[in-house]
């Protein structure tokens, strides 16, 4: 709320919003998304959190389900508006500061997630710190033109999402300057390339060391979003 | 039986003609036969060395130091080199034009795979040792998907602040905006309707209207998808997602078997080309009637 404005992140979807779904979805009928041959390829038979899991986009991987407490009723109405239950929440935290021990999980997933996170290195970090040793984080992340407000944003540069590091930024202290949603909206944007010159730049600053192991420009689940996945080494540090 | 392959058999029909002589011409035309075999062979050897040579493609690997040297070769000929001496195999789900040059010494193969593949839409899958969640051991193949595509934002809205998406909805004209999404290359890895190509229509016409929330916003994510997405219920519209590599066999397997067998054919065709012109080289040094 450093702008003075309310969090536009209501308790439950706008008349608006409820309408729009309407218009889209006449059937009612349940939307689910197909399930990710490349997560599968990576990840079955591992263990790990899904950060923002929702029932309209499953996995069907080994996850426990981090979910945020702020606005956690509008997500659960925003996924029965999709005519599904909502996915049960197993750890209520913010997706940049998860209560789990160091190196405990095999993987970290998310989709269309990133974007609504202020710090991005930090909640690399975060990711970093609970993933083991040669485990992956897996990235959705929605291609620049995917929400039409995005389409004319400038590609959030390396710069700042140094400066959102350095600068120890949160939700509480992010600009939200021309995000579109505000607080929890989209904080930046991010190409492939984009992406993976933030974690080129922790790999150089010695903050991780992380490995490219996949890359989709255009994600094989739903198709709106780009694929990263990296693997995990704990190279310069004993384990926990 | 050297002399077989070159259509000439010295032997006893000389020697039954000829006599002595015949005998003298005989072991004239088998020395002729063995020095041309002595000169052609090494030369054979050198155009097969050449041919590896222009290629352009040399891996030597000790690991873990790993040298790559590439001249305008094909990606995935580079990696099934430098698969070939570490160890991993390589699929091709979809052809990429892309040609590589490039020259390493002496890098580990973290950094060469990582110049490689850095911006290549690829997966690696590792080889699991022991237990699922066990340590992973090594490389066990790379899937490369093809030729990378982009997104571009296509129209700018006049009087829209590029900065300020709200802005260009608070002037109305969002929704003149246009996404465009260069088709990707590749059906066997992407959805060939990319609900991407159609985002969903997000009213914003009516000026008055509140900015966008974080609701509208991932509602459009989803419906956008869903225009071409699967409805759970009512039967699946969008494309099933590739299978998993290590289930089903590239789409392309039989045009790689097709090539390998097209270069081996060109191989043994030169290798014939080359004993045919040493036969006519040996025909032509026989006296008339030897032929």
């Amino acid at each position: 709320m450093v702008d003075g404005r309310e969090p536009s992140c209501p308790e439950a979807p706008s008349e608006a919003a409820t309408d729009a779904i309407a218009r889209q979805n006449p059937s009612g009928s349940p939307v689910v998304f197909p399930e990710h041959w490349l997560a599968h390829e990576l990840l079955d038979g591992l263990t790990g959190l899904e950060i923002g899991a929702a029932s309209y986009n499953p996995f069907g991987l080994t996850t426990r389900n981090v979910a945020s407490p702020e606005g956690a009723e509008f997500y659960a109405e925003e996924q029965r508006a999709m005519g599904v239950e909502p996915a049960p929440v197993d750890i209520w935290a913010m997706g940049d500061r998860i209560p789990v021990p160091d190196r405990s999980e095999d993987f970290i997933l998310s989709s269309h997630v990133l974007e609504h996170l202020p710090n991005v290195i930090a909640a690399f970090l975060e990711w970093d710190r609970i993933v083991r040793d040669h485990g992956y984080v897996f990235m959705i992340v929605p291609l620049k033109g995917a929400l039409p407000q995005d389409t004319e944003r400038e590609l959030t540069p390396l710069a700042h999402f140094v400066e959102c590091y350095r600068s120890g930024w949160t939700l509480d202290t992010h600009p939200t300057d021309g995000v579109p949603g505000g607080r929890m909206g989209h904080y930046h944007t991010f190409s492939p390339d984009s992406l993976t010159d933030v974690v080129d730049w922790m790999r150089a600053n010695g903050l991780s060391d992380w490995e490219l192991v996949a890359r989709e420009d255009v994600d094989s689940k739903v198709g709106n979003g780009f694929t990263l996945v990296f693997r995990v080494k704990h190279t310069n540090s004993p384990p926990a | 039986m050297v002399y077989h392959w070159l259509g000439f058999r010295p032997g006893a029909e000389g020697r039954h003609q000829h006599g002595k002589e015949g005998l003298t011409r005989m072991d004239f035309g088998a020395r002729r036969a063995v020095s041309l075999a002595g000169i052609i062979l090494p030369f054979l050897y050198l155009v097969g060395t050449v041919r590896a040579d222009e290629s352009g493609l040399r891996v030597d690997y000790d690991p873990p130091q790993l040298s790559v040297e590439a001249r305008a070769e094909s990606l995935g000929a580079v990696l099934r080199a430098i698969g070939a001496k570490v160890g991993f195999s390589v699929v091709e789900t979809a052809p990429s034009s892309k040609v590589v040059t490039l020259s390493i010494r002496n890098a580990s193969l973290d950094d060469v795979l990582r110049q490689l593949l850095r911006a290549k839409n690829h997966a690696m899958i590792y080889r699991v040792v022991g237990s699922p969640s066990a340590e992973s051991g090594p490389i066990d193949r790379i899937v490369l998907f093809g030729d990378s595509v982009t997104a571009t934002a296509a129209v700018a809205p006049p009087g829209g602040s590029s900065r300020d998406p709200r802005q260009a909805q608070d002037h109305g004209d969002a929704g003149a905006k246009t996404v465009l999404l260069a088709g990707p290359t590749s059906p066997q890895s992407w959805p060939e309707s990319t609900p991407f190509l159609n985002p969903a229509p997000v009213d914003t016409s009516d000026p008055a209207a509140p900015p966008i929330s974080v609701g509208e916003m991932l509602q459009a994510h989803a419906m956008a998808a869903a225009q071409g997405g699967q409805l759970a219920g009512t039967g699946a519209n969008l494309p099933a997602p590739p299978q998993p590599a290590s289930s089903t066999p590239p789409a392309n397997l039989d045009a790689a078997l097709a090539e390998t067998t097209r270069r081996a054919q060109q191989a043994l065709g030169t290798l014939i080309d080359g004993l045919a012109t040493a036969t006519r080289s040996l025909q032509q040094s026989l006296p008339a009637g030897r032929k």
